[in-house]
């Protein structure tokens, strides 16, 4: 089981909605086993290392990028998620990020 | 019209607000939301506070916006406010602090018990925004109650 996290300032809005948009891409493509849940910036880094990607809507700080460098997770720009505005290369990055995953294991 | 239609308000429609900077707007908006029994006093400082750290302005496909919000527990119930500014407004974007300057801002009241609901309106606004028809007619609309009507046709 893989699992992503999505992370902005407080959990409640946009990372909810981000989570929402993964789901229903991952079920739109019919991949399975993935979780999928939301976080507040403030929670993030004792809990980050607890899964294989970290969607991010607020900036990284140097010490949530130093525990991604250390335990080997990838980062992906959530807000493009969360606009949907790159269009069908919306959700490349987050593809690549579990391709990568994939193929390290 | 949709379930997500009744977040919508006609008295959370705000067009043409003079406003000199960000937190003249923010505090303009929460006088207003207060008074109207929507949030607490404390909504004021949690908006600017969460705004500094984290800011919410989001450059879409065809419109930049800012999407302010609180934490619930300074909220009483769920809301979307829908502001215009006059003067284009200087706030920073989600994930990257860049610089990003908007007139239109869409003020959200997140409450625990209607989250899932207002998750979804969010996914859908988001949607909604990239649809260039939309955008180009929601932009042109100089009146409140027309921006209403039109916002609740489109969810």
């Amino acid at each position: 089981m893989l699992k992503i996290v999505v992370a902005c300032g407080s959990g409640i809005a946009t990372s909810e909605t981000v989570v929402g948009s993964i789901k229903t891409f991952l079920e739109k493509h019919s991949v399975t086993g993935i979780d999928v849940e939301a976080t507040d910036f403030k929670q993030l880094s004792s809990v980050l290392a607890n899964y294989d990607v970290y969607v991010w809507l607020a900036k990284p700080t140097p010490e949530i990028q130093e525990i991604c460098e250390k335990e080997g997770i990838p980062d992906v720009n959530g807000v493009d998620i969360l606009t949907g505005a790159k269009g069908d290369d919306t959700y490349l990055d987050l593809v690549n990020a579990l391709m990568k995953l994939r193929n390290a294991s | 019209m949709s379930k997500y239609s009744n977040l919508f308000d006609k008295k959370l429609i705000f067009y043409d607000v003079d406003a000199v900077d960000r937190k003249d707007l923010y505090k303009k908006i929460s006088d207003e939301l207060v008074k109207k029994g929507f949030v607490k006093e404390s909504f004021y400082q949690a908006l600017n506070a969460r705004e500094d750290e984290f800011p919410t302005g989001i450059v879409t496909k065809h419109l930049p916006i800012a999407l302010p919000h609180a934490n619930p527990e300074n909220v009483n119930k769920p809301f979307i406010a829908v502001v215009h500014t006059k003067k284009q407004i200087q706030i920073q974007q989600m994930g990257t602090n860049e610089e990003e300057k908007t007139k239109n801002f869409f003020f959200l009241g997140i409450v625990e018990e209607t989250q899932d609901l207002q998750v979804k309106l969010l996914q859908r606004f988001m949607e909604i925004m990239n649809d260039q028809n939309f955008v180009e007619q929601f932009v042109t609309i100089k009146n409140p109650e027309t921006i209403y009507d039109f916002l609740i046709n489109h969810f």
